[in-house]
């Protein structure tokens, strides 16, 4: 455990060095050109570890604390009962679900308290408290091009950059000629909340959001990870400023479950989803993951589905298997990356929980208004499934939008099965790296045309 | 709408009723005759029609054929008539299915039924009357694969529509051969158009209420007699309405018995 617990302190040190330590000051020194004036910002910044997605190494599971739901029948009075037995207490009982945050007795390690309940026929499940992360880290900042909503095969990034393949895009400018969203639709962005004060998002948040880690509501992004991921969902757009979001007209409401070093605690996600759930989300984006299975995590994501939530969820970045909650095929939309040549980097996580793809690579979007400095031109860019995402979370928001009817259920298929199948070539039909391939905006909304079959 | 259908009946009635009492007596002494005709019609027509709360519009052309039977006496003649027909609705958008569909699938085929009811009083030369057309039209179900999904998506389309027109008609009798007539009605259509679709556990039906755009048509016509036995009928008409002119033709065959 200590092991471990020192593993996790120097990662986090080395990422808080990266993050912060080095671009911070050279963004103080450097003179930005102001956007406003048109001019092409450009930005001399190396990319954070040379441009491939973050992996933040987070411990699987929060020692000294487990997750467990007693059967319907047990009474509160039993509840506490038992926990007396045990030598316990209950940290706290995420509502809805009720399922309790239980302390492990001096002693016993996770596992070992896990065992124990389990044998108890008064115990629905028991659980380590699994930790989700970040999938991405924002590392550059040059404004300009969003290949991923439409792409022209322009250069991606500074003069000399890779190009793009025309049209390896979402296809968002003609979907926004059929509907640009209504701001009835909330988009809940469960990460590490947003910079509430971002000029180009500011007039487009619901509330001042939740934070659970901090438990209080005032969800402000210490990280960066959340403000970068709810710019992309849906960024104020068409206002002569910053960048375009997916969902123009919907509204963004932050839920903080990460904190500042880049973790969160399954516990955390599983309130903050519940609580999106019953504050008038009707879609859920969680660029978060984690390795754990997790009872609490699917209860709560079963919550908002039955709700009729869309609940959108980022594979990860590890080139390995589906993190959870991606994973929890029945209630989320697991959405793997592409890049702006429409293939698949390798990092993208695959498996048979894959349900789509979107752009994940060198993504431009929003950064906290202090992430590069003060005065600092606060967008950059970001890579990763964490990316791709907010995509399909804005194009869920447009969908619930439009036709208001559709049930979750409905609008994750729509979505599915309106993807392009840009590696059919090689896995022809759906396949356990892109799912059912790139998603397509046009065809999920645009009026498909039904002509007379020639000859 | 119930203006111009109270305006068409009131007139109509009012021509039959003065010319029923001007041409009582020699009617009266007339022996009970029934004239049977039997031919083909073919008729087409260009119609706009409005649909959904936003009242869009889209275009529907449509041709039918049929066999017509025609029975006469005392100046009443009564039609039936029933055949094959093609309707296209083209560019019709549903927005109420999981994927959207713009319809252009190009003419439907389907039947046609429809009945008529004229009749024309004549003093000397010209001749006043009225008449009333009932036609329906259903589509035969037709199947759709919807293109460009990462599955197999289908589509079932089944229309039909409905045409009610009534007005009075004025005849001119003088040549043997041929008698050119004119007409104005109250037209009315009104049909649904309803798609079902399918993509694997997808599923959605929409119908569209359509309404044909205008009221009121004017027709110019003539029949032309070449033998006691056998002659031929044309009429064309127009349907002027905001924004646009709709248009239909129709030609008749018939034998006498």
């Amino acid at each position: 455990m200590k092991l471990r617990t020192y593993i996790l302190l120097v990662c986090i040190s080395i990422f808080s060095l990266i993050a912060f330590g080095f671009d911070g000051p050279k963004a103080q020194q450097r003179e930005r050109p102001n956007p406003r004036q048109g001019q092409v910002i450009l930005s001399d910044l190396p990319e954070l570890n040379a441009g491939l997605p973050f992996r933040l190494e987070t411990p699987r599971y929060k020692e000294g604390e487990v997750l467990v739901k007693f059967k319907p029948e047990v009474t509160e009075a039993k509840v506490n009962t038992l926990m007396a037995i045990y030598g316990t207490r209950s940290l706290k009982k995420i509502p809805r679900i009720d399922v309790h945050e239980i302390e492990v007795p001096r002693g016993l390690s996770v596992r070992e308290m896990v065992a124990l309940l389990a044998r108890n026929p008064d115990v629905e499940f028991v659980e380590p408290n699994g930790v989700v992360r970040i999938c991405v880290t924002p590392n550059d900042t040059y404004f300009k091009y969003q290949y991923a909503l439409y792409n022209s095969g322009q250069e991606i990034g500074i003069p000399g950059s890779p190009r793009g393949k025309q049209r390896a895009d979402i296809h968002a400018s003609e979907a926004w000629e059929e509907t640009r969203g209504t701001e009835e639709v909330v988009i809940a962005v469960v990460d590490s909340g947003i910079d509430l004060l971002h000029p180009d998002i500011k007039d487009k948040l619901k509330s001042s959001g939740r934070d659970i880690v901090n438990n209080d509501f005032d969800a402000t992004d210490d990280l960066g990870h959340g403000t970068h991921v709810a710019g992309i969902a849906a960024a104020a757009t068409d206002n002569n400023e910053g960048i375009a979001g997916v969902a123009w007209n919907c509204q963004v409401l932050p839920v903080k479950v990460i904190d500042k070093e880049g973790s969160g605690l399954y516990s955390w996600v599983a309130e903050a989803i519940v609580w999106a759930a019953d504050n008038q989300a009707a879609v859920i984006n969680l660029s978060i993951g984690g390795d754990e299975p997790s009872e609490t995590l699917k209860e709560a994501l079963r919550y908002a589905y039955q709700k009729g939530v869309v609940i959108v969820a980022a594979t990860g970045n590890d080139s390995g298997p589906v993190l959870y909650p991606a994973a929890y095929d029945d209630y989320c939309l697991a959405v793997a990356a592409t890049d702006y040549n429409d293939t698949r980097p390798e990092w993208s996580n695959y498996g048979s929980e894959v349900d789509v793809a979107a752009p994940g690579v060198r993504i431009v979007s929003l950064v906290p208004r202090w992430y590069f400095g003060p005065d600092s031109f606060p967008y950059g860019y970001g890579t990763g499934t964490s990316m791709a995402a907010p995509h399909v979370a804005g194009l869920a928001a447009l969908l619930k939008s439009h036709k208001p009817w559709l049930k979750a259920r409905e609008i994750m298929d729509i979505i599915r099965y309106s993807s392009d199948d840009i590696n059919a070539t090689q896995y022809p039909g759906r396949d356990n790296y892109l799912g059912y391939g790139r998603v397509n905006m046009e065809k999920a909304l645009v009026p498909i045309k039904i002509k007379k079959p020639k000859g | 709408m119930k203006k111009n259908l109270a305006f068409s009946l009131g007139i109509v009635f009012l021509l039959i009723a003065f010319a029923s009492l001007s041409a009582q007596t020699p009617r009266e002494t007339e022996p009970f005759r029934l004239n049977f005709r039997l031919g083909l019609e073919g008729e087409m027509f260009k119609r706009d029609l409005t649909y959904g709360e936003d009242e869009s519009v889209s275009p529907l052309n449509s041709y039918f054929s049929t066999l017509r039977l025609e029975l006469e006496s005392g100046g009443y003649v009564i039609s039936l008539f029933g055949g094959f027909a093609s309707s296209n609705f083209n560019t019709l958008v549903f927005r109420g299915l999981p994927f959207s569909i713009e319809f252009e699938g190009g003419g439907l085929s389907g039947v046609v039924f429809g009945a008529e009811l004229s009749k024309v009083f004549l003093f000397n030369s010209f001749g006043v009357g009225g008449q009333v057309r009932v036609i329906s039209y259903s589509g035969n179900e037709k199947k759709w694969a919807i293109p460009e999904l990462a599955v197999e998506g289908e589509l079932k389309s089944k229309p039909s529509w409905q045409q009610f027109s009534i007005g009075p008609v004025l005849v001119y009798n003088k040549y043997e051969n041929f008698i050119p007539f004119a007409a104005i009605q109250y037209n009315r259509l009104s049909g649904e158009f309803s798609l079902r679709e399918l993509v694997e556990n997808l599923t959605g039906e929409e119908k569209k209420e359509v309404k044909g755009r205008g009221a009121v048509s004017f027709s110019l016509g003539a029949n032309f007699l070449f033998t006691s036995r056998f002659g031929l009928r044309g009429e064309a008409s127009i349907l002027p309405h905001k924004g646009a002119t709709d248009w239909s033709l129709n030609v008749r065959a018939l034998f006498s018995f």
